[in-house]
């Protein structure tokens, strides 16, 4: 596989960025994760292609998770993927790539906004996840689920960090238990565990709203 | 956002000359937490063969037959417990490091410490069955003088002479069947061996460590009605003793 030639890559340096990107950018979604690594290790230049695939979804856990602004989020972004191309020799393929990636930018914002000791007073949802995370929840009612939007914010940044962590690894980037347990480095069955305590301490911090 | 934070990475990284970390280092990183699991491994399964080469090693028959205590007292002062809180430090850390390998976490911690605890279970009785257990705690007694103290205190039954127990060292001859003897608390004896029955594995020499069972006759003199080895049932070598039973 590493005997293919580079393709796309063997563009010149002195070609514009735009030109540069844009045909990388074709060459990337006909690879996987694991080539990608591969390829990144060789050509440094294929490790925008990871960055490209990961940029959106880790701005968003990083958003969901710590709740930082959207400049704090990609100076974050930033540090994340440097260390995630400094460390690409350690990531081993019997894992996913992607539970690999949020490892490493879970334990980077973790460790970022607890040294700024900032925790999040609410955190920023879009509308229609919002709706998602209540929709997991039975003992929201269907025609409340619109209007609790804006509380459900407020109460995922009152969960311990443990249990917001599981919720949105879940409901939000509707990751599996294992790819979760990956995550978290935690076994499985615990993550079962925390994700029930979790709903229910947002039940109960839910049940006290509604009082 | 999109493509700028990708250049600005690529940018940094150009100009930084930073480079993915070695394989060789990754493999060094890798290897020195299993060294470390497996270190803290053979830690838990020499406790294990050392803390059973103690328990076995420990007078049950003479608790059994004296009435100065309750046998429980005995059970509970004679539990080596130095042993079996480095048996507990070692487990926990292995486990603490195999769950901090790359996969560590995907095992069963109900399984993982099933495995974990069967493995140094019967390692460690292996080890005390093939005598590493007698020969590290000889070698700890003979080079850590604290380990020699706690060993003594362990063994706090026997320095009671009132009651006809004493544990010691032979220090010198004095005259036939009188030795020298220095109890655990550093008081030389008279000890009057005539007539003491001597139990399998007993070799008394200046230097022998024993526990003499008797009574007491004066402030420094014991008759010796029965001689126990300082380990009961260790495997002694054959030696040129001035008094030896080895049955």
């Amino acid at each position: 596989m590493m005997k293919q030639p580079l393709g796309c890559f063997s563009i010149e340096r002195n070609k514009s960025n735009c030109a540069y990107i844009s045909y990388m950018s074709q060459d990337c979604h006909k690879k996987n994760d694991a080539e990608l690594v591969l390829f990144s290790l060789q050509k440094k230049e294929y490790f925008l292609c990871i960055i490209e695939k990961y940029q959106n979804p880790l701005f968003r856990y990083i958003r969901r998770i710590s709740g930082g602004s959207r400049e704090d989020i990609e100076d974050l972004l930033q540090e994340i993927f440097i260390k995630v191309y400094i460390h690409l020799t350690s990531y081993d393929p019997k894992q996913s790539f992607s539970s690999w990636v949020y490892r490493i930018a879970r334990n980077e914002t973790i460790s970022t906004f607890r040294k700024k000791k900032i925790r999040p007073q609410s955190l920023y949802l879009e509308p229609d996840e919002m709706e998602q995370i209540a929709g997991t929840f039975d003992f929201i009612k269907l025609q409340e689920r619109k209007e609790f939007g804006k509380e459900i914010q407020n109460i995922l940044a009152k969960l311990d960090q443990k249990y917001r962590e599981v919720l949105v690894l879940k409901y939000l980037e509707e990751k599996e238990y294992q790819e979760i347990a990956d995550i978290l480095h935690k076994p499985i069955g615990t993550i079962g565990t925390l994700v029930n305590r979790a709903k229910k301490q947002f039940q109960k911090i839910y049940s006290e709203k509604q009082i | 956002m999109k493509n700028e934070i990708g250049k600005n990475i690529l940018k940094i990284i150009e100009a930084k000359h930073m480079k993915p970390e070695s394989k060789v280092l990754v493999f060094a990183r890798r290897s020195f937490w299993w060294t470390l699991a497996s270190v803290l491994l053979v830690g838990a399964i020499l406790s294990v063969s050392l803390f059973s080469f103690l328990v076995v090693n420990t007078d049950w028959e003479v608790f059994r037959s004296t009435d100065t205590s309750p046998f429980l007292f005995h059970i509970i002062s004679a539990i080596p417990y130095f042993w079996l809180f480095f048996l507990a430090l070692f487990v926990f850390g292995a486990y603490v490091v195999i769950r901090h390998t790359n996969f560590g976490h995907r095992y069963r911690t109900g399984i993982l410490a099933g495995v974990l605890g069967v493995c140094i279970c019967v390692l460690g009785i292996v080890f005390f069955a093939i005598g590493i257990a007698e020969r590290m705690e000889t070698g700890l007694q003979r080079h850590v003088p604290m380990y020699k103290v706690m060993d003594e205190q362990r063994q706090h039954f026997w320095q009671n002479p009132e009651d006809g127990f004493l544990a010691g060292i032979v220090v010198g001859y004095e005259g036939q069947y009188v030795y020298l003897f220095e109890d655990i608390s550093q008081k030389i004896w008279k000890i009057s061996l005539k007539n003491a029955q001597i139990m399998p594995d007993v070799v008394i020499e200046p230097g022998a460590r024993l526990k003499l069972q008797g009574e007491q006759v004066s402030d420094n003199e014991f008759t010796v009605i029965k001689i126990h080895p300082w380990f009961p049932r260790r495997q002694m070598k054959e030696m040129p003793f001035p008094i030896r039973n080895t049955r």
